[in-house]
């Protein structure tokens, strides 16, 4: 690991850079032994918020790191429009693949390599959405290479996690480490849920003044079952579970005290086989049997679309540049991460020869689960992998080892380390415009030297810093109250009025006298 | 009841409210101010610094919780209310429940330990101590004369409160975080989200002005201080229909209001002064003040 050397986004040669010197000064004011209490006051804050994911059946605080990672203005509106350009494109290749099919005729993408996909779902086949959009939400995860690039290493299209640690996380830095905002002007991240519920809104198969939105959750022993109910309580919607609802004539419908109630829009955060038992795993307990034909009926909005991990597949993500170039005629903002296509001979041969270098995932795979890290594997391991890989290359990608940049990080000892970090920005499709919130979650491999920043491999997260422009910056809000013009410092204020004073000074001096001379007098 | 005992006790229902108010407006405040601290926060710390009548120039956000946290002796501050609420308490401790008396001191404790290094942390702990204070109250004080002056005082408060945080216009200030800040201060946002109405300025006025769901829009808190200023009147047999002339006004008002928003801002900035009225109604009538003595020849 030590043949090149990741770049930090906080220090060149021990010195911080520009951007973070007055945070880098607060720091470094605080004390090893400081920063232990105030992890333990940020762990008991956590833990009275019940700010927990799951891990193996255990609750426990996503660990939320106090040093905040910080992103300028320029390389937000960079990572802001190469998101932009990614969604779009791929909401085209989704619509293609489930329309059309047209890029199969124009041989962008073998068309073997769409169909053998186990998320590619012939019963989405003919699904058009209302307003046109599959992918409501996304998280495509960035990462910072050697030379400082910023590159996609894969999206996130299905139903990506984590974007309620981004808002808790802002909350509990400023309860914990308020002296650490100073003379940053950050951009808020508030307003997640209700863009959110306004995309979602505009998803509903017919215009109704107060479509019916709900969240549909697996169950509180789901890992995110926390963010399912945030989200649902911060955008005011119900949350149910499959056995919540039902479908009949082709329309879902929750159970509630008052009787039946029709759903417009359903924001599932299930998988797409546990969706409907008709279409798919017929033993599934989670799903709504009848749901897909409900879509296919234009009753109800399945938000994040049925099929699109045909568009996150690791296998279709070396394709991805060439899909923009290919729907926008547009080079790629954000480039990839250099992978290899194993299906290509040339490929599979040349990295079975350097397994030893390169980072092999297997396609299907999520939550760093199944990688193989070459440098770090031992020849064991690798023959294993190099057999596996050639009897089905399909199900394997191989990238060179990105050294992924650092980010300095409070350990477990209270000093400041340097801890390897990526970038999950989240993106929120409208049909009108791709909005991507102006922070999002790093996360940070707490354990030192691992490049795996999965939650689900003991990864924890920092809240991320977008600096905001400048005062004329325009505000997305049009509306302002009725009377704006007038400006509230001049409007006359009735201070707070106050009661008599329990007891006037005089009135208690006196009593104190009294109380002296009875008791002289009873001595 | 003695007057005195019941100016206490009103006195205590309306500085406990404040106390718990304003430590619930301050942690969203410092929120929204803390990640401001370029673009906004020096006029935005002088607004609310404004709108809440206290005196000095906050520049940051910390300075505005400090100047906001206040002194034992200023009841307009946090810290003044939280002094003079346990000052009122110690007064009619004998009328009140033992444990609500060792709760509020619980609450004078947490003022030692508070530090404006870290003020959400602080502010969060008086917060729970003084829900702690209000369970208490809640369910064991007796139903008397004191426990009605209490809530009549805390009603009356919760009132001021709105009309001040109204007046204070967040989202003409941040219009992306405004109306979930105004909302979030009183405790109100899960509430509004839930009645399916879009996070707009006016939509969030209106609501925390006449909703009947949320127990401290003004509509509701008037609606309260009517009931328990008449349940003094039938324990007193005195009349109180000219005290609650300014309060009846205010409900019908709301009652009746359409979408007209400049009606409502009026009703915002009425709302503050009908409290003060009735207040002094209430004093003149119950509490029956003793004028200075003056020696004449």
């Amino acid at each position: 690991m030590t043949h090149f050397q990741a770049l930090d986004e906080f220090l060149v040669e021990g010195q911080p850079r520009e951007l973070v010197a007055t945070l880098w000064q607060e720091l470094t004011k605080i004390a090893p032994p400081d920063w232990i209490s105030k992890a333990k006051q940020r762990d008991l804050y956590l833990a009275m918020q019940g700010i927990t994911f799951t891990l193996s059946g255990v609750e426990r605080p996503l660990p939320v790191d106090l040093v905040p990672r910080i992103i300028d203005v320029a390389e937000w509106k960079h990572l802001e429009a190469g998101i932009k350009q990614r969604i779009k494109a791929l909401e085209l290749f989704l619509d293609d693949v489930y329309g059309k099919q047209q890029l199969f005729a124009d041989r962008v993408v073998p068309k073997s390599l769409i169909v053998t996909s186990e998320h590619f779902h012939r019963s989405a086949h003919g699904i058009k959405p209302a307003n046109g959009v599959r992918i409501h939400v996304s998280g495509i995860d960035i990462v910072r290479d050697q030379q400082g690039v910023l590159r996609v290493l894969e999206d996130n299209l299905r139903s990506p996690s984590g974007v309620s640690y981004v808002l808790e996380n802002r909350r509990t830095m400023a309860h914990v480490v308020p002296e650490l905002f100073n003379d940053y002007s950050i951009r808020s991240v508030d307003e997640y849920p209700e863009r959110l519920l306004a995309a979602l809104v505009a998803a509903a198969p017919e215009k109704k003044p107060h479509p019916n939105v709900v969240v549909l959750t697996p169950g509180v022993h789901n890992s995110a079952h926390f963010e399912h109910a945030f989200l649902a309580r911060r955008m005011g919607v119900e949350l149910v579970e499959g056995r919540d609802l039902y479908c009949k004539n082709n329309q879902v419908f929750m159970r509630t005290t008052k009787g039946s109630e029709q759903v417009d829009v359903i924001y599932r955060r299930i998988d797409d086989d546990f969706l409907d038992p008709i279409h798919f795993k017929p033993d599934s307990v989670l799903g709504i049997p009848g749901i897909i034909n409900a879509a296919r009926a234009n009753n109800v909005s399945i938000a994040n679309g049925v099929g699109n991990g045909v568009a996150d597949d690791k296998a279709l993500y070396p394709y991805v540049p060439k899909l923009i170039e290919y729907y926008l005629n547009e080079d790629p903002i954000i480039p990839n991460v250099d992978t290899y296509d194993l299906q290509l001979p040339d490929a599979l041969d040349f990295v079975l020869s350097n397994l030893d270098e390169l980072v092999v995932k297997p396609v299907a795979g999520s939550g760093g689960y199944g990688i193989t890290i070459g440098p770090r594997a031992s020849k064991d391991e690798l023959k294993v992998v190099a057999k596996e890989i050639s009897q089905n290359p399909r199900n394997w990608i191989a990238q060179p080892l990105i050294a992924l940049s650092t980010c300095p990080t409070v350990v477990e000892d209270g000093t400041i380390a340097s801890r390897h970090i990526d970038f999950r920005p989240f993106a929120v499709n409208d049909g009108k415009e791709v909005w991507v919130l102006p922070g999002g979650l790093t996360r940070v491999a707490l354990v030192e030297g691992n490049v795996v920043v999965n939650s689900s491999q003991g990864g924890g997260s920092k809240d991320t810093w977008v600096l905001a422009a400048s005062e004329t910056e325009p505000q997305s809000y049009p509306e302002v109250a009725s009377d704006a013009l007038q400006d509230p410092l001049d409007t006359e204020i009735i201070p707070a009025t106050a009661g008599p004073d329990v007891l006037p000074i005089t009135r208690m001096q006196q009593q104190e006298e009294q109380q002296q001379q009875i008791g002289a007098k009873d001595a | 009841m003695l007057s005195r005992l019941a100016e206490s006790s009103f006195w205590l229902g309306r500085y406990l409210e404040r106390a718990e108010g304003m430590s619930r407006l301050l942690i969203e405040f410092h929120q929204l101010l803390i990640q401001d601290n370029r673009t906004h926060v020096k006029r935005g710390s002088a607004l609310i610094s404004h709108g809440l009548g206290l005196e000095g120039e906050p520049k940051t956000a910390r300075e505005l919780v400090g100047l906001a946290y206040g002194e034992p002796l200023n009841p307009g501050t946090l810290l003044g209310s939280i002094h003079s609420a346990r000052s009122n308490a110690r007064l009619i401790r004998d009328i009140l429940p033992s444990d609500f008396y060792q709760a509020m001191n619980h609450v004078s404790a947490a003022t030692d330990e508070f530090s404006l290094a870290a003020p959400g942390r602080s502010l969060r702990v008086i917060l729970d101590r003084l829900a702690v204070v209000n369970g208490i109250f809640e369910w064991l004080a007796p139903e008397d004369e004191s426990a009605h002056f209490l809530t009549l005082g805390r009603s009356l408060e919760r009132m001021d409160l709105m009309s001040r945080l109204l007046s204070l216009k967040l989202e003409n200030e941040w219009r992306d975080q405004g109306p979930a800040t105004t909302l979030r201060s009183v405790g109100a946002l899960n509430t509004y989200l839930r009645e399916r109405v879009p996070l707009t300025s006016n939509g969030v006025r209106k609501f925390l002005v006449e909703s009947d769901t949320f127990p401290r829009s003004i509509a509701e808190c008037a609606k309260r201080a009517d009931i328990e200023l008449r349940e003094v009147a039938t324990m007193t047999q005195l009349r109180v229909d000219d005290i609650l002339r300014p309060i009846g006004m205010l409900e019908s008002q709301i009652k009746y209001l359409n979408n007209d928003s400049e009606e409502l801002e009026r009703i915002i900035s009425e709302t503050t002064s009908a409290v003060a009225q009735t207040t002094d109604g209430i004093g003149l009538r119950f509490f029956r003040p003793v004028g200075s003595i003056v020696w004449s020849n």
